[in-house]
């Protein structure tokens, strides 16, 4: 009886032991890529099955292309504030309204075209099957923007 | 004097004085205490049964063979949750990363 006890209380706690190293060691690598600053990249990578010649590559073109990216987000601040601010001083569907959401609806259409033009750069870069997976999420990314972004904000911490 | 008159007269002098024996609340918690003390050991001697056939070693190690199999099946589960968890944001933060609208959203 005694033996038993003793075997139940090993038991007990090498169960606890057990759950906490395999949890730890099973999330630690993902945890790890959220917490360095070029994960999206790192995601890209992985999900993509991307050769370390292609990812060279294409983090190059990541890396040119941000400042034309940061760029185009200060435009899309600032169109969306003109509309927001035109919005509130006028009370109706005004000349003056219709400028500004026109001047918003470029910007974003600018945005939409440089991120497809980046994203079929970034695609050829890729083995075809790879390549064609990839664009397939931009374009469902465009057309349908549902992303759980909430949750991007939420763990970036903005 | 009259009926009504003495009735109440015989209603006052009346007077009851009940006599219990001097074992009756002795006897009572006596019988209380005998059936408690009967449940007690139904419980504990239903416990000390089952403690006795969970405590022999080759049930002992059973039972200890399936926890761990069970923590491992949890930690399992547990950690692909999060993980899928984590490979959206990832994902949310690349698509985030190549298009302006979406960045000036969060920037915000």
């Amino acid at each position: 009886m005694r033996k038993g006890a003793v075997l139940l209380i090993v038991g007990i706690v090498l169960s606890a032991v057990l759950y906490i190293a395999y949890y730890c060691f099973a999330t630690a690598p993902m945890a790890g890529m959220l917490k360095q600053p070029g994960g999206g990249l790192e995601w890209l990578r992985r999900e993509f099955h991307l050769t370390d010649a292609q990812y060279a590559r294409i983090h190059q073109l990541h890396d040119s292309y941000a400042p034309a990216c940061a760029r185009m987000c200060e435009k899309v601040t600032r169109a969306n504030a003109r509309l927001e601010e035109v919005i509130r001083r006028n009370d109706g569907v005004t000349v003056e309204v219709q400028a500004a959401m026109e001047e918003s609806a470029a910007v974003r259409r600018e945005c939409s075209l440089a991120m497809l033009a980046h994203a079929y750069v970034v695609s050829a870069e890729m083995s075809p099957d790879q390549g064609q997976r990839y664009l397939e999420m931009i374009q469902s990314r465009l057309v349908e923007p549902g992303l759980d972004y909430d949750a991007l904000v939420s763990k970036a911490g903005r | 004097m009259k009926p009504d008159d003495e009735l109440k007269a015989r209603l006052r002098a009346w007077s009851v004085d009940p006599q219990l024996p001097d074992s009756f609340q002795r006897a009572v918690w006596q019988r209380i205490a005998v059936r408690q003390s009967g449940r007690k050991r139904l419980v504990s001697g239903w416990l000390e049964e089952a403690l006795s056939v969970l405590l022999q070693p080759r049930y002992a190690a059973a039972i200890g063979g399936l926890m761990l199999a069970t923590s491992l099946g949890l930690a399992h589960l547990q950690a692909q949750q999060v993980n899928s968890e984590h490979w959206r944001v990832l994902e949310a933060r690349y698509t985030a990363s190549i298009n302006p609208e979406v960045m000036s959203w969060i920037e915000r």
